[in-house]
């Protein structure tokens, strides 16, 4: 599992651990039943804070995507077929708001925008 | 949770400087950051944990016991490592657990020769005539070898090469990777905390500015810079430690302040190191108007 | 208990590094002994020099900073007076034994006889010089830095001594009476020295326990 911080790019820590992790685990590189690092020993490997780290998996446990059993650690959940869609409708929706607000600085017409994307569609075959 | 640490409302007067009304938490099994610059109360209030000095208010509880009443049972959980060495110069490096031991009921022989062999601290070798950063890791051996639940560090970097530094961050980490144990870590060097304090206390001028977890801090405060004529009034009342030049001014403000300015303001996330710089500028300008 | 026993033992080893000191006591008392007329002045100089000795663990408290050590160490302060006085009394009964074999050995080779009454008279008032010097010096020492009042921790044992031998010569006649008894009752001589000394140094130690329980480490 590979989880790598930066303090470049102005993402809070906890963010890129969950990101890195829920991407692990969507495209199958961590499977269910998997165990996670410890808090700890993941804070101790990363350099970071202990409470980062649990944010990380406070949150990644709430989203459904772990659980943590006192004592023995944290494992990765069967992927819900639920979560995992919602998760990638989100992903959907940012990135429309970027390819929206690039728009507006282009100046371009809802049309214009609505015909970029039939283009792209074509171009990909996208069913 | 337990905490290891509680400081309420603790207060002290110097005369020309006091504590006023100190109070923070540490949860066991965390690391917090007391962060302040020179003179700004750190020394004051750890001495007070230990009770090395009396104090006017206030109370101190660690492990969840009176410091005073209990002083002699608290100690034998405690272990200290001050800025300055605190053995006598002419002892051999293997007097010194001879002259301590007896006090500490769990002191472990075995594990405190470990110490010694993985920092080389040779075992004949007179206190005087160690390096600097060789005297900090004797009072830290000493300090993890009788089954300590809380250290406190008393500027224990100050005077230590990088590497040094970086070794003892090392040993920290180590230490609390059980979770059982906390650390309180005073510094004016707040680089070393940037990567692994869980929690910080920044002191400025005897008063507490901030107590909590470094996330939070870090969320909590942003660095701004702008053009003269984005310095609003508004702005002005609430930015902290502002710096004007001819081609603008940089400052900090708190979190609540940001979605208010006006976009073309740049926000920086802050260091410690930052937020420290910025509170001192503001007192200096309070200061001036005396 | 075992904490004064502790504590002792740190104060070994904070003066083991000055044990060298005794040598040249020893040396200075032969010395001494051997120009003077009256060899049991012996027991004067090394009574004094223990005394000082002693409190030389205040200095070496001083310039080693080992008030960090001790604010950090589970060790109550009453501990650390107790153990203090009861290490000295320990290392001035050996002293004094030290005093009565070097005396001896330079009557001895010096064919000097003096009698029984002048040498107990002799040791039982070093034992009190003893007593009195670290009685008086102690309780400065444990409120004062030692760098400080180092002159100001002299005088008093040295102006009350002053003041007892020149009130004991010009009172000589009050003071018969005492003597006479003394002279008959020698033992007594050792008796008073030893107790009179005792109690100085117990009203001393509680003193020192009161004023080092106020004082910032």
């Amino acid at each position: 599992m590979r989880i790598i911080i930066t303090n470049t790019l102005g993402i809070p820590i906890y963010e890129q651990i969950k990101e890195q992790i829920k991407a692990a685990i969507l495209s199958d590189e961590l499977n269910e039943g998997d165990i996670l690092p410890s808090i700890r020993q993941l804070a101790k490997d990363l350099k970071i804070s202990v409470i980062t780290t649990t944010r990380a998996y406070t949150d990644l446990e709430q989203e459904g995507f772990i659980t943590s059993v006192q004592g023995k650690g944290s494992f990765v959940l069967p992927k819900n077929g639920e979560l995992v869609h919602e998760q990638l409708l989100r992903k959907i929706e940012d990135s429309f708001l970027t390819a929206i607000n690039t728009g507006k600085i282009a100046k371009l017409t809802r049309k214009e925008l609505l015909q970029i994307l039939e283009f792209t569609l074509e171009g990909n075959n996208y069913e | 949770m337990n905490n290891a640490l509680e400081v309420n409302k603790l207060c002290k007067d110097y005369g020309d400087f006091s504590l006023n009304n100190i109070s923070f938490s540490l949860p066991a099994g965390y690391i917090m950051g007391f962060v302040g610059q020179n003179g700004s109360g750190k020394t004051t209030t750890i001495r007070l944990i230990l009770n090395m000095t009396a104090r006017n208010d206030g109370n101190i509880r660690i492990f969840g016991m009176d410091n005073i009443l209990e002083e002699q049972k608290i100690k034998q959980g405690i272990a200290v490592v001050l800025d300055d060495i605190s053995f006598v110069e002419n002892w051999k490096v293997y007097e010194v657990e001879k002259a301590v031991k007896g006090f500490y009921n769990n002191w472990d022989s075995t594990l405190f020769h470990q110490y010694l062999n993985s920092f080389n601290l040779p075992i004949n070798k007179k206190v005087k005539d160690l390096s600097r950063g060789m005297k900090m890791k004797l009072m830290l051996a000493v300090a993890m070898s009788h089954d300590a639940k809380l250290l406190i560090l008393d500027e224990p970097t100050s005077g230590l090469d990088p590497i040094a530094r970086d070794e003892l961050l090392e040993i920290l980490s180590e230490y609390i990777s059980d979770g059982q144990r906390s650390v309180l870590f005073s510094t004016h060097i707040t680089s070393d905390l940037e990567k692994i304090a869980d929690y910080i206390t920044l002191i400025d001028n005897g008063n507490i500015f901030y107590t909590g977890t470094k996330d939070d801090l870090l969320e909590s405060f942003y660095v701004i810079k702008g053009g003269l004529d984005e310095l609003t009034n508004h702005l002005q009342e609430k930015i902290i430690g502002v710096t004007t030049h001819k081609t603008g001014f940089t400052g900090l403000v708190p979190a609540s302040e940001v979605k208010k300015l006006s976009k073309s303001i740049i926000i920086e996330i802050s260091t410690i190191d930052e937020i420290l710089v910025y509170i001192s500028k503001e007192d200096k300008k309070h200061e001036q108007h005396y | 208990m075992s904490n004064i026993i502790n504590s002792i033992k740190l104060d070994y080893y904070i003066l083991k590094s000055n044990f060298k000191i005794i040598l040249i006591v020893v040396f200075l008392a032969m010395f001494i002994g051997i120009m003077t007329s009256n060899p049991p002045v012996i027991m004067y100089v090394i009574s004094i020099y223990s005394a000082n000795f002693m409190g030389s663990i205040f200095s070496i408290y001083e310039k080693n900073k080992l008030n960090k050590l001790y604010g950090v160490l589970p060790l109550g302060k009453q501990q650390v007076v107790i153990g203090r006085y009861l290490f000295t009394l320990a290392v001035g009964v050996l002293d004094g034994v030290m005093a009565i074999v070097l005396t001896l050995i330079v009557l001895y080779f010096r064919n000097i006889n003096i009698s029984n009454l002048a040498f107990i008279s002799y040791l039982s008032s070093s034992i009190l010089l003893f007593c009195v010097f670290i009685s008086v010096q102690f309780p400065l020492y444990f409120k004062y830095e030692h760098s400080k009042i180092t002159v100001v921790a002299i005088l008093p044992p040295v102006v009350l001594f002053i003041i007892g031998i020149t009130l004991f010569k010009k009172n000589a006649e009050l003071f018969s009476p005492i003597i006479k008894y003394f002279i008959q009752n020698q033992n007594m001589i050792w008796l008073i020295g030893i107790c009179a000394g005792l109690i100085f140094l117990c009203f001393s130690c509680l003193l020192s326990c009161v004023i080092y329980k106020n004082r910032e480490l």
